[in-house]
């Protein structure tokens, strides 16, 4: 009896611990739960509330309603002086909700500025800036006023409030958006983004010559240079959050400059996806989402962002740029805009 | 690990209630491997531009070491019937590539009911066996990682007596083989059924031919980053065909030659994953044996194994990438004895 009982817990024990628990990796995961066919490529999205507004390339520029997934207006040109334009290819989108207005730019032109109110009507009202905008900011301000901070490649960082101003011609009612004050901060750098707190400072990626910081006293008035740190690669987006500034620098991965550094304005940038080509970097609490391009994305953990630890590649198509939406990742992709839920 | 040494301590710590004699043997064997890599020839010739892939290693090939201790003890013997558990354990060093290091053991439990009437349950245990450094493509496109993978085999088989000094065996194996961090889109669970003939020839020896039906399943796929996107999964058949003479040999005790040949066909058919879609492979093992016994306790191996690893694809690159050969030569000296309490 005894002998039975010493081969009964034999094997029990054997088949108890026979087998292993497989290894878990660092790495997170994302679930993709949605994709909205904007058709063209979706270049680039400005977010309001659960309405995107979306740069989608040749598509011109769409509205959708983030939470139900269905696109409400759809505009592939405009009118103006009564003829009909087509966009050639639309790259940048802002929306000002306050004074109703769409910003877009096509690649390297001017900004664009459309009415787009309660009426679902897409006016184009005048251009504003000058060609060769690569990126652009815009903060409302009151009194029926914005102003705007613009990459321009060849001039460098310009900035102006504008304002409404009506002018009525043989009974026509004109409305345009006319400079109140700005002016350029020129650069011996190819400007190709920026950023702004929209409080006291500008960032902006001036290509081979790294990133410029700016700060101004109050928004409307003229940014002066505060720091210029000269990193490796082509630093093509910077990207201003509460703790620093993320800049991504193509083939030569991403920088983060802590606020500490931007206002000593010297130092080592903390240098992480080295090996990775990176064209964008957005930030939601401790996680960094880097755009690659054709290879997907690349998520990282900056919770000590001294130290960004990588915590995956996703191979989700073509990237151009990301931006959270509550806790969701939308991603401006070739295919159109992604959703994603990220796993940390 | 933990759970491997937990069951080989609890199992002697039954058995060794029992009245009955321990076998203990020691082994120690010198040996070379000609390709601790299992490197291809493009991957040799291309070494001198990639140094950071021998993971700080500085030559392809190694001596090894290796130390093996074998406990077997019977728990209970009535008449025909005898159930016995034994285990060993192996540690080997590798002189010129010490990342290779490891360490394996296993565990088995017999019932005996007569002659060649036997069950068996197998459980063998690879801990931490080192690959090579691989690109961690989750997080990076060119940063090396060393590569480890743990095996935790499972197999139950029963033999029976077939004909006039024939007999068979039939079995189920689960082996669970997954990868250290980095590397878990690797891991695989692989179920494998075996059936096994044995002939015993008069004044000859024993010829075995084995065959093993794979079934692997890629469980982390789709599971990590990127790199688990592509489903690692495979299809294998397995043959062996170990032939041992023991039978009028002049000066040694045992001669043996043995063939075993994996055709594994992976499941991918990704075009996008060129490395693995439509991939299968040949890989060949040839064994080359001599035994001498030397007094009751002390007995002398040398062997040889030739392996030569054939990969298919529709990319040459991929066959030339996946294709190597390896050489080993090894020297074991076994001492066994039997300690009796009573």
């Amino acid at each position: 009896m005894i002998i039975i009982k010493n081969i009964i817990s034999v094997f029990i024990f054997i088949f108890l611990f026979g087998c292993i628990q497989p290894n878990e990796e660092s790495v997170w995961s994302v679930t993709e739960d949605t994709v909205l066919a904007t058709e063209g490529f979706c270049r680039n999205i400005s977010v309001r509330g659960d309405i995107a507004y979306v740069a989608a390339g040749q598509s011109g520029v769409q509205v959708w309603d983030l939470g139900q997934g269905i696109q409400l207006h759809g505009f592939l040109g405009y009118s103006q002086d009564g003829s009909y334009l087509e966009f050639d290819d639309i790259a940048l989108v802002q929306r000002d909700e306050d004074n109703e207005l769409i910003f877009v730019t096509e690649s390297n032109k001017k900004v664009k500025v459309f009415r787009f109110g309660v009426d679902n009507e897409f006016i184009y009202r005048n251009e504003i800036m000058s060609d060769r905008t690569k990126d652009f900011i815009s903060f409302h301000r009151e009194g029926n006023r914005f102003t705007m901070f613009v990459a321009d490649n060849d001039d460098g960082l310009k900035w102006g409030t504008y304002r409404s101003d009506t002018t009525t011609v043989f009974n026509l009612e004109i409305i345009n958006w006319m400079p109140s004050s700005g002016g350029e901060v020129t650069t011996d750098g190819k400007p190709l983004g920026i950023d702004s707190d929209g409080i006291s400072m500008v960032a902006m990626a001036v290509d081979q010559l790294g990133v410029e910081f700016y700060s101004f006293d109050t928004l409307g008035a003229e940014p002066t240079l505060r720091s210029r740190f000269d990193l490796d690669g082509n630093a093509e987006q910077v990207n201003l959050s509460d703790i620093g500034a993320f800049v991504s620098c193509d083939d030569f991965g991403a920088y983060f400059l802590s606020n500490k550094l931007i206002e000593m304005g010297q130092g080592a940038a903390v240098s992480f996806a080295e090996d990775l080509t990176v064209d964008h970097i957005s930030t939601h609490g401790d996680i960094a989402v880097l755009s690659l391009g054709p290879k997907g994305i690349a998520l990282y953990d900056i919770s000590d962002p001294s130290n960004p630890e990588p915590r995956g590649i996703f191979d989700v198509g073509y990237v151009y740029r990301s931006q959270f939406w509550n806790d969701r990742l939308l991603l401006c992709t070739r295919a159109g805009l992604k959703i994603l839920t990220i796993n940390s | 690990m933990r759970p491997f040494i937990i069951s080989i301590s609890f199992l002697y710590a039954v058995a060794f209630g029992a009245s009955t004699p321990l076998k203990i043997s020691i082994g120690y064997h010198g040996g070379y491997d000609s390709n601790v890599l299992r490197f291809s020839q493009m991957e040799i010739e291309n070494s001198s531009n990639n140094k950071e892939a021998m993971g700080g290693a500085n030559s392809f090939d190694s001596y090894i070491n290796k130390i093996n201790t074998r406990l077997e003890k019977t728990i209970f013997q009535l008449g025909k019937k005898e159930m016995s558990i034994s285990s060993s354990l192996n540690l080997s060093n590798y002189i010129h590539n010490s990342n290779k290091d490891y360490w394996s053991g296993n565990v088995i439990a017999t019932y005996k009911w007569g002659s060649y009437k036997n069950i068996k349950y197998i459980a063998r245990h690879l801990n931490r066996y080192y690959l090579r450094h691989y690109i961690d493509r989750d997080v990076s496109t060119n940063s090396l990682r060393s590569c480890y993978f743990s095996d935790q085999d499972q197999l139950v088989s029963i033999s029976m007596p077939f004909r006039n000094r024939m007999w068979y065996s039939f079995g189920f194996g689960y082996l669970q083989r997954y990868y250290d961090n980095p590397f878990t889109e690797f891991d695989l669970d692989i179920y494998y059924t075996r059936i096994r003939l044995n002939k015993r020839i008069k004044k000859f020896g024993t010829v075995s031919l084995q065959l093993d039906r794979i079934s692997a399943d890629n469980i982390s796929f789709n599971k990590t980053a990127v790199s688990s996107n592509f489903d690692r999964s495979y299809e294998g058949l397995e043959w062996y065909l170990p032939i041992k003479i023991d039978k009028n040999l002049s000066y040694f005790d045992q001669m043996g030659l043995s063939l075993r040949q994996e055709i594994r066909v992976y499941e991918a058919e990704a075009l996008d994953d060129a490395l693995h879609s439509g991939r299968d492979h040949k890989d060949i093992k040839i064994d080359l044996w001599i035994n001498k016994k030397i007094g009751d306790e002390l007995e002398v191996t040398f062997s040889s194994r030739f392996r030569q690893r054939d990969t298919e694809s529709s990319y040459d690159w991929v066959s030339d990438l996946k294709s190597f050969n390896q050489m080993q030569i090894w020297c074991k000296i076994k001492w066994a004895i039997t300690y009796d309490n009573y």
